[in-house]
């Protein structure tokens, strides 16, 4: 019935339109410049500033939203007792001031005066009370409410078998106290997450899925839209407590958008700030002259690296796992991915390692790998490639992450050191449930977050024995060490800050020489801006806090209209030529 | 009568039999939706608390009862704050409550689907114009430079996979032309068309490579058949007797081709509603099968084979009333 | 019969063109890996880089440059051939072997005695020709991890079979009704042998059409499920994978994403070539 083409210039004409398409893609290997010229300009209010994710927003109800796309919307919508400054120091921004007991069991915070919800309501202390209520009900889901365990009644308010969580009291109309029942030095740090934010009651006294759409609080901007998979929008609150401020009318923020959109978009004005650039990308951008002080590094909090199961051969033997940490070649994950992966040999980033703690880590050495394999009993010869550990070993990674790269390198080198790897991707779902499952899988990718600034909490939930479990283990290496286990115990009930470091230095020691991990590196992104917005810098520890930037709205070049090609003829044909020859 | 209740009970039996065994595989595939809701980071307790809380701890046959069960309800909410369901007179449609977006599934879906038909019916258009009118031109210039030139650009269109025709187009059209949206999925009707050109353009370039070939071939058979050059012997002109005959046979063909390319019309709307940001039921699926939110999966799945069954079901009905032989096979 | 289908094919410059394309890929697959002369999976990070310190382009020492892990292009191009080819024929074979058993147990078993047979087996082509594959490889997928090409073969093979199995069985039961069959089987020839005898040759025809019209969506169902990532794993090379790897750096390096996206296309194109061809050959419904 259908026939097939008799003419082989028919062949030739497919293959010529396509080798012209491509050849298009080929030719740009430049950026646009900067949009506007770059002038100093005081703070101003108006305009729209316009930003992307890769990812969607899965919610921005505070009590429930935790994943970072919605934390960095929840970081306009809604404002804390506490938060960081722009040192990453803790200070208060809903509390005046934070008065804590000499036993460091009762915290005291006396709120600002004329404070007022987006729905008009002013800020009292039962507001907080309320909001933490909510937040820790039984009915809410929220993701970590254990981070709060140790205020007084949390377990009867949790379970259910309580009304109210007796720990928070209502001091007067200003002031809120909490109780805790052990000392804890990282309490004003979850005190921080958006997750204790006050919201509004009109929106709800307990959590119904509706607050997410209505999601109404104290922070500088009050939300008018929000589309699952396409934007976010949100308007200046104009009952802001900080007079004068914020100073962008509206920022919209779009969702799952690809990264390469999201350039294309950025070069042609659409969007005025961009996070998520292609590595490539952003070395185009890094060395272009014209964008120098337009783009910023932002600070880490996060480390990656490989994770051996000590209960599982041949990672038992820790000399292996030691062997692994001196072979992995960490610059050369860091030359694929330049300037995105910093390599680091030790669990704490940079911005948050003490002191103490900054010449401790892992390295690569590839005599000390090979003599390890040899105290392992597992000696290798690279002559004649003979020994090491007989068996193929599987490395778990996430699918469409760098723990794949990662992964292709390190079966490249330990393949030097007599241990053959074998890649297995799977998604993020079945990933979590593998290497949460005891004695399943002897190594893989890994990767944790700092829940807050402060060193614990790269050792606490993923290094002790507390967090190995037969199922849904955090201690995906299921390593477990006495010594480990005490001394974080007791920094977390110290507040001297020198002692601190002291423990935290011998923590790093431990996991160096022992290697639960074979720490890797660290990833971060590069940030850029246009020329016309001000006031904005990567924060060290809160993500693409663009709250308080301001758009010099005078140098943004007009915006295209529908018919954008009339204004970019020059360009148009030039690129009908390569059409038509 | 009886063919037709048949019929239609072949049809809602292959609907259970597609959604039951993507519920089996689902549910039995090692993993645990609790933990990516909860997060990577979230402590064991949290996570046991946010399964009890979705009701992940009961054993499969308990979801599956349940599951089947809300589906389909005749009596009004009893709470209509926490309503799932969609109604339409008295009876609702249940398919749950999305794990991640904590939405109802069915204004999920209700949401998703007015962008993915708009995407389908502008392909569908895009095929069959396109497709139409080259297939005809092809065949009226038969072995010239049209002829060749559109065999050429069927065979790019057919060998080409979605993914790379959408990313062509889009870096072509979009980034270096700028003719047309990046993406996204726009406000007002005339910005949607706009933003809807280029992916509809992706879906519907396959199926147009593949129709025009059918049409021109169907044409070059007809264009030699006794009465067409009688009808040009008489002095019609050439383009009436094209258009006239050709237009109806190029429709008749399409009937069955759409039905049979439903299915590959959705493979390929989930690449190009990726690649495009086009909030539409492709993008829904990937990311609830990526983050495994079983309800909307379900809804999804639901939602295709259904559609999938009545447009053959359709089709079938549509062959039986022109042609009775085919009521007693 | 065979000699003037073969001259027809012979005629048809399209389809010596597909097989012109087909050959050079199959000598590609064979030998490419040796011309390459590295191994596809080791990285040299001793080669040169380029202007942006990442890795090289085209250099005498590999022709096509280095991919984003400092490997050899071209040597990974041809190892992924091998993959694109070996998927796409021999799921063609399993796919096309499925539907035609099938299909004419079903026409055979249709109306008679076993007439249920027929009826299951149709409600689940019917059940099978409506389910949303890709949804359900890639949650299978995405938590399989350990993904082989046999995986890969199965899962192509045993999801595309449906559609042959009804063409099959409306042939059987058009078959099945000619007077020689029918006297085959009233002198008492067992099924099977009737079947295999008289009933797959005359299907023989409308199978080799769908197989090699098969073959080119093979390969691009392979690419697709590559570039979801739920493909073979790495560090195996494979066209749609080096082309998901590839796209990020098309800014900087667009070789990475055209040469596999090229191979790709020529890859579906030749074997669309040839499948028509053979199709027109044995079917010569317009010459």
């Amino acid at each position: 019935m259908r026939s097939i083409p008799r003419r082989p210039e028919a062949t030739r004409l497919g293959v010529a339109i396509l080798g012209v398409a491509l050849a298009t893609v080929a030719c740009e290997a430049d950026v646009a410049a900067p949009l506007g010229p770059r002038r100093e300009v005081p703070p101003t209010q108006g305009g729209v500033l316009r930003s992307a994710f890769f990812t969607d927003v899965r919610s921005l109800d505070a009590a429930t939203a935790f994943d970072t796309a919605s934390a960095v919307i929840e970081g306009l919508i809604y404002d804390q007792l506490v938060t960081y400054d722009r040192h990453g120091k803790l200070s208060p921004q809903l509390a005046e001031s934070i008065e804590v007991s000499p036993d460091g069991l009762r915290y005291t915070f006396t709120l600002r005066r004329g404070v007022l919800f987006h729905d008009g309501a002013p800020l009292g202390a039962d507001d907080v009370k309320r909001s933490v209520e909510r937040t820790l009900h039984p009915d809410t889901p929220c993701p970590v409410p254990s981070y709060y365990e140790r205020i007084v009644g949390w377990g009867e308010y949790h379970e259910g078998r309580a009304p109210e969580l007796t720990g928070v009291r209502v001091e007067s109309e200003h002031v809120v106290s909490f109780q805790l029942a052990q000392p804890d030095a990282t309490f004003l740090h979850v005190m921080a997450l958006p997750i204790m934010a006050p919201v509004c009651e009109s929106a709800g006294r307990t959590w119904t899925r509706e607050f997410s759409r209505r999601a109404c609080g104290a922070g500088p901007y009050r939300l008018v839209r929000f589309e699952h998979g396409d934007a976010v929008e949100v308007e200046r609150h104009d009952g802001y407590w900080q007079s004068g401020k914020p100073y962008v009318d509206r920022i919209v923020w779009y969702l799952a958008m690809q990264p390469f959109t999201q350039r294309f978009k950025f070069e042609r004005g659409d969007l005025d700030y961009i996070r998520e650039l292609g590595e490539a990308d952003s070395l185009l951008y890094r060395r272009s002259a014209a964008w120098q002080g337009l783009g910023e590094w932002e600070q880490p909090l996060s480390t990656f690296g490989v994770f051996m199961n000590a209960e599982l051969r041949p990672f038992d033997n820790r000399h292996v796992r030691r062997a692994v940490a001196f072979a992995l070649d960490r610059d050369q994950l860091a030359q694929v991915r330049p300037g995105h992966v910093a390599p680091t040999g030790r669990m704490t980033p940079d911005a948050i390692a003490p002191e103490a703690v900054r010449d401790v880590g892992q390295r690569h050495d590839l005599d000390r790998a090979l003599e390890e394999m040899r105290l392992a009993g597992l000696a290798w010869d690279p002559a004649t490639r003979t020994g090491g550990w007989p068996e193929e070993i599987e490395y778990l990674a996430i699918l469409d992450s760098f723990g794949q790269q990662a992964g292709e390198l390190l079966q490249q080198q330990l393949a030097r050191i007599g241990l053959r790897v074998r890649i297995q991707l799977v998604g993020f779902p079945t990933y979590l449930a593998r290497t949460g499952r005891r004695r399943t899988v002897p190594m893989g990718s890994v990767g944790w977050n700092a829940d807050y600034p402060e060193p614990s909490t790269f050792f606490e939930p993923i290094l002790t024995s507390r967090a190995i479990q037969d199922e849904e283990s955090q201690n995906a290496s299921f390593f477990s060490n006495a010594e480990l286990d005490a001394l974080l115990a007791r920094a977390r009930v110290t507040t001297d800050e020198a002692e601190r470091g002291r423990l935290y230095r011998r923590a790093e020691e431990i996991v160096r020489d022992e290697a639960p991990w074979a720490v890797a590196y660290s990833y971060r992104y590069f940030e850029l801006w246009q020329p016309y917005l001000h006031g904005y810098r990567p924060h060290p520890v809160l993500q693409q806090d663009v709250r308080f930037a301001w758009l010099d709205r005078g140098a943004r070049p007009a915006r295209a209209g529908l018919f954008p090609w009339r204004r970019r003829s020059g360009r148009t044909t030039l690129a009908l030529a390569t059409v038509l020859p | 009568m009886s063919w037709l209740l048949r019929r239609l009970a072949v049809s809602a039996f292959t609907v259970w039999a597609v959604v039951t065994a993507t519920f089996v595989v689902f549910n039995v595939l090692p993993e645990d939706p609790a933990r990516v809701i909860a997060g990577p980071q979230a402590r064991p307790a949290d996570v046991a608390r946010i399964r009890e809380q979705l009701g992940l701890d009961r054993p499969l046959h308990v979801r599956y009862g349940r599951f089947f069960g809300g589906l389909i309800s005749l009596r009004p909410p009893a709470d209509p704050a926490t309503d799932s369901a969609v109604r339409i007179g008295g009876v609702g449609l249940d398919l749950g409550v999305s794990y991640l977006r904590r939405r109802p599934v069915t204004e999920l879906l209700g949401k998703a689907l007015p962008p993915t038909l708009l995407l389908g019916v502008l392909a569908l258009i895009v095929q069959v114009v396109v497709g139409g009118v080259a297939g005809c031109l092809a065949a009226a210039r038969r072995n010239g430079l049209l002829d060749w030139g559109t065999v050429a650009l069927t065979l790019i269109g057919i060998s080409a996979p979605t993914f790379l025709t959408g990313l062509l187009l889009q870096h072509f059209f979009a980034r270096t032309l700028g003719w047309f949206p990046l993406d996204g999925y726009g406000a007002t009707w005339g910005e949607r068309l706009h933003a809807a050109a280029l992916p509809a353009a992706t879906l519907g370039l396959f199926g147009a490579a593949y129709y025009t070939r059918l049409v021109r071939d169907e044409m070059l058979v007809l264009l030699r058949q006794d009465w067409v050059r009688t009808a040009w012997a008489k002095g019609l002109p050439r383009w009436r007797v094209l258009v006239r005959h050709a237009l109806r046979n190029a429709l008749m063909p399409l009937v069955t081709v759409v039905g049979l390319e439903l299915g590959g019309l959705v493979g390929g709307a989930i690449v190009t509603e990726k690649i495009f940001r086009w909030p539409g039921i492709g993008s829904l699926s990937v990311d609830a099968i990526v983050e495994r939110d079983g309800p909307v999966v379900f809804g999804v799945v639901l939602l295709l084979a259904s559609t999938v069954v009545a447009a053959n079901f359709l089709v079938d009905l549509a062959y039986a009333v022109l042609d009775p032989r085919v009521r007693r096979r | 019969m065979e000699r003037r289908a073969l001259r027809r094919f012979q005629r048809n410059r399209g389809a010596v063109v597909g097989l012109v394309i087909v050959a050079g890929l199959l000598a590609f697959a064979a030998i490419g890996p040796l011309l390459a002369g590295h191994d596809p999976n080791t990285s040299d990070f001793a080669a040169a880089r380029d202007g942006l310190g990442g890795p090289g382009g085209p250099s005498r020492a590999h022709p096509l440059g280095l991919d984003p892990l400092f490997r050899d292009l071209a040597s990974r191009l041809a190892h992924g051939a091998r993959v694109s080819l070996l998927v796409g024929l021999v799921a063609t074979a399993v796919s096309v072997s499925v539907g035609a058993v099938v299909g004419m147990v079903s026409g055979w078993a249709a109306d008679g005695r076993a007439g249920f047979v027929d009826s299951a087996l149709m409600r689940l082509v019917d059940v099978g020709l409506s389910f949303p594959y890709l949804l359900l490889v890639m949650a299978i997928g995405t938590a399989l991890g350990d993904v082989t090409i046999v995986t890969i073969l199965l899962v192509l093979g045993l999801t595309s079979w449906f559609g042959t199995a009804r063409i099959v069985r409306s042939k059987t039961l058009q078959v099945r009704s000619l007077d020689f069959v029918v006297a085959s089987r009233a002198l008492g020839q067992p099924s099977w042998a009737v079947l295999l005898r008289h009933v797959l040759p005359n299907v023989a025809g409308p199978l080799i059409v769908i197989a090699s019209a098969s073959v080119a969506q093979m390969i691009i169902a392979e690419s697709v499920l590559a570039y979801l990532q739920v493909g073979l794993p790495p560090p195996t090379a494979t066209w749609g994978r080096m082309l998901q790897e590839g796209q990020r750096y098309y800014t900087v390096a667009p070789r990475l994403a055209v040469a596999p996206g090229l191979c790709i296309f020529l890859g579906v194109l030749g074997f669309n070539l040839l499948g028509e061809g053979v199709r027109d050959a044995l079917d010569p419904k317009e010459t």
